[in-house]
């Protein structure tokens, strides 16, 4: 794919979808000309916090003057090239690695070409989801190169940018670290930190950056990324958006999986198991809970509560539904169980969810959403 | 397009250029040479963006080109081969071609949009706002100065102003700093000058590609804010400086010590290395119990059960002290007074800075050192 570039005298957003107000927003603070020196980027995985922010830089260190070398600075920010850009993100450990080290000084040939190969990724398609095994937090090496090339004399370069992805993945002594850079960072270096979870950074870093809110996409700004930036064909795309709430990540989760077979395996352990053929149910849900992290079965959950919202919406005579192939057996099931509790399911799905990421044993997770969903026919109101 | 080059001073070229190509980057480009072919000459540069090396050489070539291309493959293979003519083709795929006369070797290549801009200063007498500063130094004299203070520089990343070397220039002349805040080094080199005082901090990484590519020759030195370029015969380094204020040196120099001992640096040198043995690993501790004529130094390792203890002849005027000290930097401290036949120890007091200099002062320079002294718990 072609590296896309913003043409400075005409649009500055080239490429982002949606987050209008966010735009609006970030033009006005490029209009005052007062930069403030640290941002926070904060909203869903995978709705273009990374792009919005690397267009952001662009805008900055562009200038209307000189067109020739402000494309050359965008096409060298695009490509994380410092002093311009600093690009932050977790990595994962090397062997025998201490804190002493610098952050790729123990990486294994391997790591460092998968590194390479998912940045290179990234930065060709800005809405790729870089992922990389074990890399669970950003290390406190890397926070202390930003203060060895924050130490350095870059005079000629206007703004250097340093971009944290993923920034509540530092620790709490990778944050404390970074404190002090970002309470007095030298003239012309801007941090931007991108978050979908700012609960998990300190108190002291939040105060200490610019909030800048992202949303979830619309349906539409999805199945647009899927099938320009991904090559996704358009009927997948479609229904891929209906289930990605709002994020390019989470439709890309579901296609890791032949989806349509994966809607219907969703539908067989909920027959199997409001029937109670415990059995059948658990046949159907065993492979997905092979891989060891979880994630499919989270993503089966994540499904059966877009199949409960259909059967709300059914009960409200809304006829937008998710699951719009199987309407039928939702319009079954409301006949069969009208008086269900709907919201107690689905708050004690969610909590299944959750136990997921706590790594509680997946056999047992699975066992609990076949028997939570079999309770269903004792639980009416 | 195609140019040759004579293999054996390509290998020289590319083997003083290779210290700045950084091994493991989170940019893939700086592990690559810069190659400007212009007029008939070849310039390559290499850089990890804190420090750059460039260098030149001429060619047979008729056209004008930049291309980047794979630092540690073509170094490699340039260096196994015997003298000989390579002749380097690129092909519009992408490409070169390394022929010599029994081998092809290819080779990817890339294009030079994406490789940092190398620093560069202003010609000579061109309208540049900005203040330039000149001087020229001999290399040998360069290279004695940065072995002498270097290597007090601070490895702790919480201050970045001490992990590199100051050079300061005053109307005294060109002093070099150092300091970890234990130990600090202060050399004054009296017949450099600028027409204008300055404060210009080196990086640590600097110093030490620096050391290593100084010869005999004279070094022209260029100074900007931001930059330091070296050009050592036909090599240019240029250094990014450190944006930081250096500490106020000066304010921690005594000036009231005024108890002189004078000692002989071989006889308190070999003497510290032995106590290096004893002195405890986690404090390092020394103790120095000075009288009238006689220095006795002590240490002790309670944990290994070992202690050690020598008498070492002295002149020394003032009262009784024992002061104690990290043993393994007053073996930096005196290591690099070695070549002084004797040193002045100025002492106040058990618990302030130390200045350690040589008896003997060179009329052109003029070096001093500091050290901080550890508690004795007696």
């Amino acid at each position: 794919m072609r590296l896309l570039l913003p043409n400075m005298n005409n649009d500055i957003w080239t490429g982002i979808f949606g987050q209008q107000h966010t735009k609006e927003l970030l033009q006005r603070i490029i209009a005052s000309n007062r930069i403030p020196h640290a941002f926070l980027f904060s909203g869903p995985e995978g709705v273009g916090k990374y792009l919005t922010a690397i267009r952001f830089a662009q805008a900055l260190n562009s200038n209307p003057t000189d067109n020739v070398n402000s494309e050359n600075v965008a096409l060298k920010i695009a490509h994380h090239s410092e002093p311009y850009l600093k690009f932050i993100m977790p990595l994962p450990r090397g062997k025998n690695e201490t804190s002493d080290n610098t952050s790729l000084e123990k990486l294994s040939k391997e790591q460092l070409d998968l590194l390479k190969e998912e940045t290179d990724k990234k930065i060709s398609n800005p809405y790729y989801h870089i992922c990389l095994e074990n890399a669970n937090n950003i290390k406190i090496s890397s926070i202390r190169e930003i203060r060895k090339f924050l130490s350095m004399n870059f005079d000629e370069v206007k703004y250097r940018i340093i971009l944290i992805s993923e920034a509540h993945l530092m620790n709490d002594e990778a944050q404390n670290a970074l404190l002090k850079n970002l309470e007095e960072p030298p003239e012309g270096a801007i941090f931007i930190l991108l978050t979908s979870n700012r609960n998990l950074l300190l108190d002291t870093i939040i105060s200490r950056c610019w909030s800048v809110n992202f949303e979830p996409l619309s349906t539409e700004d999805i199945i647009s990324i899927l099938t320009r930036n991904f090559s996704i064909d358009e009927d997948t795309s479609k229904s891929l958006a209906l289930f990605s709430n709002g994020s390019v990540y989470k439709a890309l989760d579901f296609l890791k999986h032949d989806f349509d077979s994966f809607k219907g395996k969703v539908i067989n352990i909920l027959r199997y198991s409001i029937a109670s053929k415990f059995h059948s149910a658990y046949k159907e849900i065993q492979p997905l809970i092979s891989d060891s992290s979880g994630q499919s079965l989270k993503l089966v959950i994540q499904l059966i509560i877009f199949w409960f919202v259909d059967v709300q919406k059914n009960k409200h005579q809304i006829q937008d539904y998710f699951f719009w192939e199987d309407s039928e057996t939702v319009e079954k099931f409301n006949l069969k169980f009208s008086n269900i509790d709907i919201n107690n399911i689905v708050v004690n799905l969610s909590n299944i969810e959750q136990a997921v990421d706590n790594n509680v044993n997946l056999n047992i997770l699975a066992l609990n959403i076949i028997f939570e969903l079999a309770s269903l026919r004792f639980n009416r109101i | 397009m195609e140019f040759k080059v004579n293999s054996k001073s390509l290998e020289k070229l590319l083997t003083k250029i290779i210290p700045a190509v950084p091994s493991r980057t989170p940019m893939p480009i700086l592990e690559n040479f810069l190659f400007e072919l212009k007029d008939g000459l070849l310039t390559i540069y290499a850089t990890d963006l804190e420090i750059a090396l460039k260098s030149s050489l001429n060619v047979v070539a008729e056209e004008n080109m930049k291309l980047v291309v794979p630092a540690r493959l073509l170094y490699d293979i340039v260096r196994s081969l015997q003298e000989t003519t390579i002749l380097f083709q690129i092909t519009p795929g992408g490409k070169i071609n390394l022929k010599t006369d029994n081998g092809v070797y290819t080779i990817s290549y890339l294009l030079p949009e994406e490789f940092p801009d190398i620093p560069t200063f202003p010609e000579p007498g061109s309208t540049s706002t900005e203040n330039i500063g000149e001087v020229i130094i001999s290399g040998n004299e360069l290279k004695r100065a940065i072995d002498q203070t270097s290597f007090a520089m601070s490895k702790e990343d919480m201050r970045p102003a001490m992990m590199g070397t100051l050079m300061e220039f005053t109307e005294e002349g060109l002093r070099f700093v150092s300091t970890d805040g234990h130990r600090l080094v202060n050399l004054l080199k009296k017949e450099i000058h600028l027409t204008y005082n300055e404060q210009y901090i080196v990086p640590e990484r600097a110093i030490s590609v620096l050391v290593k590519i100084l010869e005999e020759k004279d070094v022209k030195i260029l100074l900007s804010k931001t930059y330091i370029s070296y050009k050592v015969g036909d090599i240019e380094f240029i250094t990014r400086l450190i944006a930081q204020k250096y500490p106020d040196y000066k304010s921690v120099i005594p000036l009231e010590n005024e108890n002189k001992l004078k000692i002989r640096t071989a006889e308190l040198l070999s003497a510290v290395k032995r106590m290096l043995l004893f002195s405890p690993t986690n404090s390092r501790k020394v103790k120095f119990s000075i009288t009238a004529n006689n220095v006795e130094i002590s240490a002790e390792d309670i944990d290994q059960g070992a202690f050690a203890k020598e008498n070492i002849y002295c002149e020394y005027s003032g009262e009784s002290i024992d002061i104690g000290f990290n043993s393994a930097y007053v073996n930096d401290v005196i290591s690099h007074l070695q070549t002084e036949e004797e040193i002045y120890f100025k002492l106040h007091s058990p618990t302030k800075a130390v200045i350690i200099e040589p008896v003997k002062k060179k009329d052109n320079e003029d070096i001093m050192m500091l050290l901080m002294p550890v508690r004795l718990n007696n």
